[in-house]
């Protein structure tokens, strides 16, 4: 009889994403989705507004990322505006840019991801959390980590005019601009960083890939898949989170396409599905052949390991002697979705170098902050790495600047794939015949964080609980079985 | 250290979810002298805000269904110390933020009162809340401003 498994993560009542696998008349997986209670009409929501707003209103899609939204939004409002930014205002643009994507990887590494690899896969339900990471490295290391974050984050508050919704973005620059003191001041803290990261990449050696287990876990099939991956790469192919032009590689690790931002609507199309508001992007001259790996599949990853796939390296050197390191122990392509981690830790020492490299050139402290836009406002893209991938906007407007269309590619779309890929092969491997493995939710939950999965836009939950329940449902829907963790 | 700080959360442009910020800024406009932060993102994301405030009123909506909408809901901070899983796969929970920088040294606040309004529809882009949310929002502002002796 065919069942299907419901394992439901919930945030509020209404629930932030479901897992839904289903098992065939054997009692094997058949396949697994992840549903999510996607926002329907922010496009509509946009339309009428000065364009201008968007930069403000953008940030409240998502309290996880909004900075992303914040620089992708300004990068559109510069095309729209048909003004190119001052040097400065671009160096202070990236140095910004780094400095959140520092905090908000180190956060996700310790915080997120920590608990299944620091803690370890097997550990109990109890200590896969924060203070099970400090359990095991130190209650002073956890000390550590929060402080420099803050640290870090303080970059953000004073440039940015505020840490949680950056206001800083204006079309053809920024409104602040950094003075000699605060130059320094950041330097040192930019500085520590750097060491800071050595200090994590330690760990991440030490624990993980000293570790044959969780070794073995990276490299293993159940969290492998080969896709295409895709990137913004810099005019020498190497990573670039705030500029350049997005290069897509095959799984065989050739290059499939290279092109700029605003050709997007060549290359992606989206895929629906009727059984959830996501879209799932794909690449439109391969084709949509359904849920599958292969160099026939237009699927492709985004984020950190698909970042590192793309290119030919990183600019800087600690970064790039940590990117061979992984080159060394993986191969290339990486197809492995646990190396997400390893290169999410990479990502950050690049950013922390590259803060350091922007702040020893002493004319980011110059005044040449912002060029006036001269032109009517009328159609632009932005397009910058985010964390969790690609962020995409395209805006319109009439004669007055007033928007007519907005079209948004958030980061995680372009692995909403991918990660139903991801969870139907980690079941396959714990559910055999109507049989599920205590460890269900443990691998579950480890084949989808990788990713990093940015659910919805509901952007905040009263402190609470994230209990996971699993319904096994049979044909009639009705729940034979129901695990609960909470 | 500072007094009283107002932290409201949740989405101004997400219909009632946007509530807890709404009574914040109407709290804001009567007592000026009450820092507010608004902030549409949780746990670590935004507690190191809180830190060197005496006490913290924390404003947020919430969908119990059980009660109609509008209704106010006062929860002590222990109530939510039940677990120390993700509330979400972003982020830790703002208690066990909590507890976390409390640990590490930081000033945390030591009165916690934590104000819920039930709301109805957290998923319809608006800036403004249903009605009776919206009608609700000065009698709330109103009443935590007395309950906590804001003026």
């Amino acid at each position: 009889m065919a069942k299907i498994i419901s394992i439901n993560p919930i945030t509020r009542l209404e629930g932030h994403g479901k897992i839904e696998i289903f098992l065939d008349d054997a009692g094997n997986v058949s396949n697994a989705y992840l549903q999510v209670p996607e926002l329907k009409g922010f496009e509509q929501f946009c339309v009428g507004r000065p364009v201008e707003e968007l930069a403000r209103i953008t940030t409240r899609i998502c309290g996880v990322c909004p900075t992303a939204h914040h620089m992708c939004s300004t990068k559109a409002l510069d095309a729209v505006c048909n003004v190119k930014p001052t040097a400065t205002a671009l160096k202070l643009r990236r140095f910004i840019y780094d400095a959140f994507m520092a905090e908000d990887h180190l956060l996700h590494f310790f915080f997120l991801g920590g608990p299944d690899f620091v803690v370890g896969p097997d550990a109990p339900p109890g200590e896969r959390n924060i203070l099970g990471v400090i359990g095991k490295v130190g209650v002073e290391i956890g000390k550590k980590v929060i402080d420099m974050r803050r640290r870090i984050r303080s970059i953000i508050t004073h440039l940015g005019g505020r840490v949680i919704h950056p206001v800083c973005g204006l079309p053809g620059g920024v409104s602040k601009g950094l003075d000699e003191d605060h130059r320094l001041a950041f330097h040192k803290i930019a500085k520590e960083s750097v060491e800071f990261s050595k200090f994590c990449l330690q760990i991440f050696n030490d624990i993980v890939l000293k570790n044959d287990t969780y070794l073995d876990l990276i490299v293993g099939d159940i969290f492998k898949h080969e896709t295409y991956y895709m990137g913004q790469v810099d005019a020498n192919n190497k990573v670039d989170l705030y500029d350049g032009m997005i290069r897509v590689i095959d799984p065989t690790g050739k290059e499939y396409a290279k092109f700029a931002g605003k050709d997007y609507l060549d290359h992606i199309i989206e895929h629906v599905e009727p059984w959830t508001y996501m879209k799932f992007p794909y690449l439109k001259n391969v084709g949509w052949k359904g849920f599958e790996d292969g160099i026939n599949s237009g699927v492709y990853r985004v984020a950190p390991l698909a970042r590192l796939n793309v290119s030919d390296g990183m600019k800087t050197p600690l970064a790039q002697a940590e990117y061979e390191k992984m080159v060394a122990t993986l191969g290339k392509p990486f197809h492995h979705t646990l190396a997400f981690h390893w290169a999410r830790l990479i990502e950050v020492m690049y950013v922390c170098e590259e803060m350091v490299q922007l702040l020893e050139d002493k004319s980011i402290t110059n005044p040449d902050i912002r060029n006036l836009p001269k032109e009517a406002p009328t159609e632009g893209v932005g397009v910058i790495e985010a964390p969790r991938g690609t962020l995409i906007h395209h805006y319109k407007t009439d004669e007055n600047g007033l928007t007519t269309n907005v079209n948004l590619i958030v980061a995680t779309l372009g692995n909403s794939a991918a990660i139903s890929m991801s969870i139907a092969k980690a079941a396959k491997n714990l559910i055999k015949n109507g049989v599920v493995n205590d460890g269900l939710l443990n691998m579950v939950e480890m084949a989808f964080r990788p990713y990093d999965p940015c659910l919805a836009c509901a952007t905040h939950s009263l402190p609470g609980k994230m209990p996971l329940i699993v319904n096994i449902r049979d044909r009639n829907r009705e729940i034979i079985k129901s695990i609960k963790r909470d | 250290m500072r007094k009283t700080l107002i932290l409201g959360l949740g989405n101004t442009i997400l219909c009632d979810d946007g509530v807890g910020i709404r009574i914040a800024q109407e709290i804001k406009k009567r007592c000026k002298n009450i820092d507010i932060i608004e902030a549409s993102a949780a746990g670590f994301r935004v507690i190191d805000e809180i830190i060197g405030y005496e006490k913290l009123i924390l404003i947020d909506s919430i969908k119990t269904e059980c009660i109609k909408p509008g209704t106010l809901h006062k929860y002590s901070f222990n109530e939510f110390n039940k677990t120390k899983h993700h509330s979400q796969p972003h982020d830790i929970s703002f208690i066990e933020a909590f507890e976390i920088i409390k640990q590490h040294g930081d000033k945390v606040p030591s009165i916690v009162e934590i104000y819920a309004v039930e709301v109805s529809d957290t998923t319809t882009l608006s800036e403004k809340c249903t009605i009776e949310v919206e009608n609700a929002i000065p009698l709330i502002a109103k009443k935590i401003i007395e309950e906590q002796s804001l003026i």
